[in-house]
């Protein structure tokens, strides 16, 4: 049903004929304060995304997207690191999903971040997900000697975020 | 506490056979990742969002308070003169074909669901119940289907093989038993090692 400026429909149709489904899965969360020490020596992390900017129908929580339906979901997201050394030469980040997982390789992180250490990886993928499938984000860095690598957050800007919705 | 799905679910042995091909986890411990939030977190979630607002409004004008957790939350939400269950359903969800007998056994103890939660769960889902059987029964529809679907079409372009079965169960024991065949955890250990 759609019925012009009625917020409570799912479809809402705007005064200049903007349509909007606030019951279309969609969501954005970020990190909201830094995690320290997280990798850098080949240890596996799930990305904290403990802040949400909107989830409209209700899929996202503890750092995961469940998926309502089957269909196809866009995901993006941005990692910013801290504290990466020249020893940290490669590393990968990932879209994990039930089905698959969607694979970032970075190499020579070491001489691509700045002087303060820090490399922001951005990543994005279509996905193919059935009903209840989940997706969250991981990121590896290798050959630090240590865990030593931070995931950074902020309690207002978006340096580390997740967000993702239906296609088709 | 709760329990869904008290007599567990089961499986055949293609069931199994396709979900390996496509999970890098069973179907038990998927079960208890996004079928677990469906029938816990995202209830309790949806209807908090829904309701929220006009709880305070309604206890604005009382000078009532708004509980601080979610037992009374959700009963408060329940107990509004004007909630409405949602009675959402699994239609669109898949069923399997099945000829082989499921004589597998999971989720042996159900699955465990706080009191709040199976509360929120009953508002939400038309049948908890059969929905959470419904997202079991999909999930191995979806895999059994992309399995068949990327095989026959390697069979079809393989002038080795003259023909395939037609039963879809039959076709799964088909497939793992080519010698090229590699479940999903033996081909990412095989990309490890390369």
């Amino acid at each position: 049903m759609v019925t012009q400026n009625n917020v409570n429909a799912s479809y809402t149709l705007g005064a200049n004929r903007e349509l909007a489904n606030n019951a279309q899965p969609a969501f954005c969360a970020y990190n909201s304060s830094t995690d320290a020490d997280q990798t850098g020596n080949g240890t596996l992390v799930t990305v904290d995304f403990d802040t949400e900017v909107f989830d409209q129908n209700a899929d996202f929580a503890a750092d995961t997207f469940t998926a309502p339906v089957t269909g196809r979901y866009y995901f993006v997201y941005q990692l910013e690191l801290d504290d990466i050394a020249a020893a940290n030469t490669s590393g990968n980040s990932f879209i994990v999903t039930s089905n698959r997982t969607f694979y970032h390789n970075y190499y020579d992180y070491g001489n691509c971040q700045t002087a303060a250490g820090i490399y922001a990886i951005q990543g994005n993928a279509q996905c193919d997900m059935d009903a209840a499938d989940t997706s969250t984000i991981q990121v590896q860095i290798n050959n630090g000697g240590a865990d030593t690598v931070d995931v950074n957050g902020h309690a207002t800007d978006m340096l580390t975020f997740y967000a993702g919705y239906l296609t088709v | 506490m709760k329990k869904l799905l008290k007599e567990g679910y089961y499986l055949s042995r293609a069931d199994r056979l396709a979900v390996a091909n496509e999970l890098d986890t069973t179907l038990e411990e998927w079960a208890m990742k996004g079928p677990y939030f469906h029938m816990t977190g995202k209830p309790v979630k949806a209807m908090k969002a829904k309701w929220m607002g006009k709880l305070q409004e309604s206890k604005a004008m009382s000078k009532g308070s708004i509980p601080a957790n979610y037992m009374d939350l959700v009963t408060e939400i329940k107990a509004m003169s004007d909630f409405a269950p949602e009675k959402h359903n699994g239609s669109g969800l898949k069923k399997p074909k099945r000829t082989q007998a499921r004589d597998e056994k999971i989720l042996t103890n159900g699955m465990n669901i706080e009191n709040h939660e199976h509360e929120a769960c009953v508002a939400y889902w038309e049948d908890p119940e059969g929905y959470l059987v419904d997202l079991l029964d999909n999930k191995i529809a979806a895999c059994k289907s992309r399995m068949i679907k990327e095989w026959t079409t390697l069979f079809i372009a393989d002038p080795t093989v003259a023909s395939f079965p037609s039963d879809e169960d039959e076709l799964i024991e088909f497939i793992v038993a080519r010698p090229e065949y590699k479940n999903r955890v033996q081909r990412e250990a095989e990309s490890l090692e390369a």
